[in-house]
């Protein structure tokens, strides 16, 4: 009784976090792992192409790198954890659930992104990799727009990693 | 006549501590801390190893990170920059991969034993005229909370601990 108890609880919770806006995918969906200088890691935003830049919009700024200046493009897989910041607190806080129920989570609450690494050179020559998570099946669409825009990129199937185990 | 055995012990930790002290002195006064102004991050080497490349990237900018934040070197370059050219005492970090387990994040946080998420590398320093300054094997894991990319960040920080401890 308590054991199913404790699974609708965190059932509950779990649809709680999952129907939130960050979740859901309405706000901007991009998110920032790491390699732009000015823009903090984890940052979710817009990346689009125009004007022969790849632009990152987020709420506080945005930054440009020319498409001239790319030298690679890789596009893998990731599974990750859905929900954002208050879904990791909720996990956190769901190790106290009885019977190990909290751990159920942690598969209600995976869900898999493509990964996009942009290889570039600033100014200086100095090498730099910008990762982003995107929706699944985003990388690719944006990988062929980067190189209608002209940025460079190796052969489409030895650039495409198989990372991202569930 | 009997001996005494009173002070032995005393004696015997004097001794002993005597001993550790005064060869953490000469372990401190054989391997002193190199000196450089500069340090140049060159790119993760995979060689024959199968790695996303996301990993190799992200364990690049980690390691700028890393080191520019250890504030052991007054400038910290990245690979394939000019500016790096003309300075004499200028070190270069090398990392290569040795090894390399995908593991799952579902899998770790359901069992906490399985899924674990492991690089292997070998770090090296080398001087301008090649020679080499440090060389070391390293390992980096993740093992609960956290997805694939986190190990990134533990094996960058694991490497920039060693050059810091290094210069």
């Amino acid at each position: 009784m308590k054991l199913i108890t404790a699974s609708i609880f965190i059932l509950a919770i779990a649809g709680a976090v999952l129907a939130q806006p960050g979740a859901t995918g309405t706000n901007p969906d991009v998110r920032h792992v790491i390699g732009l200088d000015t823009i903090k890691r984890n940052a979710t935003g817009k990346l689009t192409v125009q004007d022969g830049t790849l632009r990152f919009t987020t709420g506080k700024g945005e930054t440009s790198v020319p498409v001239a200046s790319i030298n690679d493009i890789f596009v893998g897989t990731e599974t990750t954890q859905s929900g954002g910041k208050t879904a990791r607190v909720v996990k956190t806080a769901a190790i106290a659930a009885p019977y190990e129920s909290g751990k159920v989570l942690s598969i209600l609450m995976r869900t898999k992104v493509d990964i996009l690494t942009v290889s570039f050179h600033d100014p200086d020559g100095a090498l730099h990799g910008a990762i982003f998570a995107l929706p699944i099946g985003q990388a690719s669409v944006m990988r062929t727009q980067l190189t209608q825009a002209g940025a460079h990129a190796t052969q489409e199937e030895s650039a495409v990693s198989e990372g991202g185990k569930p | 006549m009997r001996k005494s055995t009173v002070g032995v012990f005393p004696r015997f930790f004097c001794v002993f501590f005597g001993t550790l002290a005064a060869s953490s002195i000469v372990t401190a006064q054989t391997a002193p801390k190199l000196a450089a102004s500069a340090i140049q991050i060159a790119m993760v080497e995979a060689g024959d190893i199968q790695i996303p490349a996301e990993f190799r990237f992200a364990v690049y900018e980690r390691l700028v990170d890393q080191v520019r934040a250890s504030g052991a070197f007054q400038k910290v370059y990245r690979t394939g920059d000019h500016a790096a050219d003309g300075i004499p005492d200028l070190v270069t970090l090398h990392t290569k991969v040795e090894a390399y387990k995908e593991g799952s994040q579902t899998k770790r946080e359901l069992t906490t034993v399985f899924g674990a998420t492991k690089v292997d590398v070998t770090a090296s320093v080398t001087a301008r005229d090649g020679h080499s300054l440090m060389d070391q094997k390293i390992t980096g894991r993740v093992r609960f909370f956290g997805e694939n990319l986190g190990v990134t960040n533990d094996l960058a920080k694991r490497i920039s601990k060693l050059v810091r401890q290094t210069f």
